[in-house]
């Protein structure tokens, strides 16, 4: 098992009021699978993501396992940690303005990694981005390494953000709503891209949306987060109609939907 | 002249790019009438904001004429009472809860304002009512914005619109930074408004699926031209135009392929000669 989180607990203490965050949350990813994590803003998603890096307040009480390969991330030591955020996790956020540095050249942020951290060379950085932003389908890469963020579109940047975040042959991706900050039809070359570099390389991938659609159509499997707790896990074609926890249900009732959408024309090619 | 409550007459608008023109709204027309409610569909630059922002006068057009209730508003307002007299006809929502409201002021002082600003009766009595009309309870009147949670801050928003009694709302991606199952609340508030109120609503949103909740007809957009027009369910079932096919298509559901997403794309966008 590539990620296996095992009742992994979170506990923040502030002002005397005892906060559980995460309660008694497990699950796994396997190389090659993409898993979704979906629920509401404040269900602990992204808590659950960030933990795999061992990012949380320094106040936080943390009962459990989380094992990223063979390493046990909450135990590790500084070099072992080190490694596991370098090189064997890697994670996108939604934002990819706030990913990269404004005032640097695309092509150094997106080597930053190669060379400050991995130790590769200049130049062997500089030919292992433009092969990823290849890798990412973007046209003209070396044009695209002398911009800056400004001048890409928000599309272009996200495929920039991916292209860096697997600069260090990472085996597991985790992407926090990666995609919902794109149009339609950008999210889908995004997607179709991720998927295509995950088949390839066997990456495991902890995708966290909101969009349940989304979860359903891209997804392997499927954790259903309330409160801190997982309360379902499903496969995702299985989502919409398999869902027996009724906060699940609840929430499926609440997406919107294009009345008989999936069997129009549109959908039938 | 016409029973319509909104009336967009040939709306033009170019900015300048660089050395080029970029045309985000080229020719658009359309009609809402009383309690009608319009959506305003299409990817990131296709002119949607735009539109919404010179109904509100934040932009003026370069040419086209808006009419509101059969009155033509000016294309751009000089000193405070004629930007009042627009903001009396028109309101809008934003997209961020958080960033629209005044941190430092109550419910309540926020909706006094704005009616004070208006010259409209206020008092506690007008505040609750509005409060009730939102689904929010009178103890919110009391609460500042970061005592409340997205939803009831869209509430808030809503509210202050409702205040001054507009013919139109204009809704720029109000729903979209919210969950869910809030998002379904704030819909059939919305839904509620437009039946028990007559106001006329523009839904500007990137999600189709929002759109075809609370609108009874759809415009489709693209590059600043209109692709498509009709009604929604029609135009979101059975689209004609090759690019809503395009926008459809792109949303996930089920036996979804994002790689037969990029051969619609690349195809349209062939066909446009992009």
């Amino acid at each position: 098992m590539l990620l296996d989180i095992e009742n992994l607990s979170l506990t923040i203490t502030a002002n005397g009021l005892v906060n559980p965050i995460l309660d008694d949350v497990s699950l796994t990813v396997d190389a090659g699978e993409v898993v979704g994590l979906v629920g509401e803003s404040g269900s602990g998603k992204s808590t659950t993501a960030r933990a795999v890096l061992r990012l949380y307040p320094e106040t936080a009480a943390v009962e459990g396992s989380i094992t990223v390969g063979e390493t046990e991330v909450l135990a590790a030591s500084r070099a072992d940690l080190h490694r596991v955020r370098s090189s064997e996790v890697a994670m996108i956020h939604q934002d990819p303005r706030a990913a990269l540095n404004p005032v640097r050249r695309i092509g150094d942020s997106l080597t930053e990694r190669l060379v400050h951290v991995l130790g590769v060379s200049r130049s062997e950085a500089a030919a292992a981005g433009l092969e990823l932003l290849e890798a990412v389908g973007i046209r003209q890469p070396e044009e695209r390494m002398r911009q800056y963020p400004h001048e890409l579109s928000g599309g272009m940047l996200q495929r920039v953000v991916i292209a860096a975040a697997l600069t260090g042959q990472p085996k597991l991706l985790l992407a926090d709503e990666a995609t919902s900050a794109l149009d339609v039809t950008t999210q889908a070359e995004v997607l179709a891209i991720l998927r295509d570099l995950q088949s390839r390389r066997g990456l495991g991938v902890l995708l966290i949306t909101h969009d349940l659609h989304l979860a359903a159509a891209y997804c392997d499997r499927v954790y259903v987060m309330y409160r801190g707790r997982i309360v379902e896990e499903l496969r995702g074609r299985d989502l919409f109609h398999g869902a027996q926890h009724e906060y699940t249900r609840q929430l499926l009732a609440a997406v919107p939907a294009i009345g008989h959408l999936p069997t129009s024309e549109s959908r039938a090619s | 002249m016409t029973g319509h409550v909104l009336e967009v007459a040939g709306l033009q608008k170019a900015f300048r790019v660089g050395a080029g023109n970029v045309v985000a709204c080229n020719n658009v027309s359309f009609v809402i009438p009383p309690g009608g409610s319009m959506g305003l569909v299409g990817e990131s630059g296709s002119g949607k904001s735009t539109i919404a922002r010179m109904l509100v006068g934040l932009e003026a057009p370069d040419a086209g004429s808006i009419h509101v209730r059969g009155r033509q508003l000016g294309t751009r307002e000089r000193g405070r009472a004629a930007r009042l007299r627009r903001a009396k006809e028109i309101q809008m929502v934003f997209q961020d809860p958080y960033g629209s409201l005044d941190r430092r002021l109550t419910v309540a002082q926020c909706l006094d304002q704005a009616m004070k600003l208006h010259g409209l009766t206020s008092g506690a009595a007008r505040v609750a009512e509005l409060l009730d009309q939102v689904g929010l309870l009178a103890k919110h009147g009391d609460s500042k914005p970061h005592q409340l949670s997205g939803g009831q801050r869209q509430r808030v928003a809503i509210a202050r619109c409702l205040a001054i009694e507009p013919s139109v709302m204009v809704l720029d991606e109000a729903v979209s930074a919210l969950d869910v199952s809030v998002q379904a609340q704030i819909l059939a508030l919305l839904n509620e408004i437009r039946a028990s109120s007559g106001i006329a609503l523009l839904f500007v949103s990137h999600d189709l699926a929002v759109v075809s909740e609370v609108t009874d007809d759809v415009l489709v957009m693209y590059r600043g031209s209109i692709m498509e027009q009709g009604p929604t369910g029609r135009v979101l079932n059975a689209p004609e135009h090759s690019y809503s096919k395009l926008l459809i298509s792109s949303m996930p559901g089920p036996g979804w392929d994002p790689k037969d997403v990029l051969q619609r794309r690349a195809a349209f966008l062939e066909e446009v000669g992009v």
